[in-house]
């Protein structure tokens, strides 16, 4: 495993999500989505004269905060006279486009369901609770077509979870690189993984 | 000789019993893994685990020696 060869070396803390930020061309369904429907209080709202350097010709704009919990927010821009670009929005049912997505907390499989029966009466689509290796999830899209999923812990995280993890995003960088430039495939990188547990296990038995 | 690694976690344990029952599977353990190798194929079915798709296609976490003979929604076969 590729520990950080200096491990006296003191990094600075982040401290859980301050808020993500999407563009909106839908004011209105995204205040009654997220204020509305699932009960989530304004704290802050800007409204602006575009600024920027004349070459960006900057829209004027606003810029409006949900709290989504433990002083996490969920924020959107809104560009006043510019048209929507689908190409921020319009990714639903791409896998592509589930990559990038705004997952918040729940306590427990039980909060999940509770907040899956408010997603509902806002009349969104929602998934039932899925469970998958230390996860449950519910997953739903916000009135733009931004992809949206609640989470929870089934059980803390172990040692062993956190060596797996390691080794497997190191036999992943092994295999991949960047952008893949030998055509390898998912069998490789699990070949590699193997090479990389069995030496592990190999230097655990020595332990 | 196919052998196929788990993380010795609770999410695998369906998998790691379904096949470590069957004939001619040799099981070690260290570290939090385990092993699991046989002369032959490694065959397990789906059926035999009870897990749902997201956990049954994240099987091979952690890692493989062989080829994959098939793996679908069913079953799964190392070669």
């Amino acid at each position: 495993m590729n520990l950080p060869a200096d491990l006296t070396q003191s990094f600075p803390q982040l401290r859980g999500v301050h808020h993500t930020a999407f563009p909106t061309w839908k004011p209105k369904s995204t205040v009654e989505f997220y204020r509305d429907g699932l009960g989530l209080r304004v704290p802050h709202a800007i409204t602006a004269k575009g600024w920027g350097r004349a070459a960006d010709e900057h829209p004027d704009f606003l810029h409006f905060f949900f709290e989504a919990g433990e002083n996490s927010l969920i924020a959107f821009f809104y560009y006043v006279g510019t048209q929507s670009n689908p190409a921020f929005t319009a990714f639903r049912g791409q896998y592509l486009g589930l990559a990038r997505h705004t997952a918040w907390a729940a306590k427990d499989v039980d909060e999940l369901e509770r907040w899956r029966a408010v997603i509902k009466r806002t009349g969104a689509k929602v998934t039932p609770v899925v469970r998958h290796e230390t996860l449950a999830s519910i997953y739903f899209q916000d009135p733009n077509g931004y992809d949206l999923e609640i989470a929870c812990q089934l059980r803390p995280i172990e040692e062993i979870d956190v060596v797996d993890a390691n080794l497997t995003i190191d036999a992943m960088v092994e295999t991949f690189g960047d952008d893949n430039p030998d055509g390898r495939s998912i069998q490789d990188m699990w070949n590699k993984k193997a090479e990389l547990v069995r030496r592990y296990m190999e230097s655990a038995k020595r332990r | 000789m196919p052998a196929i690694y788990f993380p010795d976690v609770p999410e695998y344990r369906p998998l790691i019993e379904a096949i470590s029952g069957q004939r001619g599977i040799q099981c070690s353990r260290a570290g939090g893994y385990v092993a699991l190798a046989s002369s032959g194929e490694i065959r397990v079915l789906r059926a035999d685990t009870g897990l749902i798709e997201a956990v049954w296609f994240g099987a091979l976490v952690g890692g493989f020696e062989g080829r994959v003979a098939k793996f679908d929604d069913k079953e799964l076969r190392i070669a």
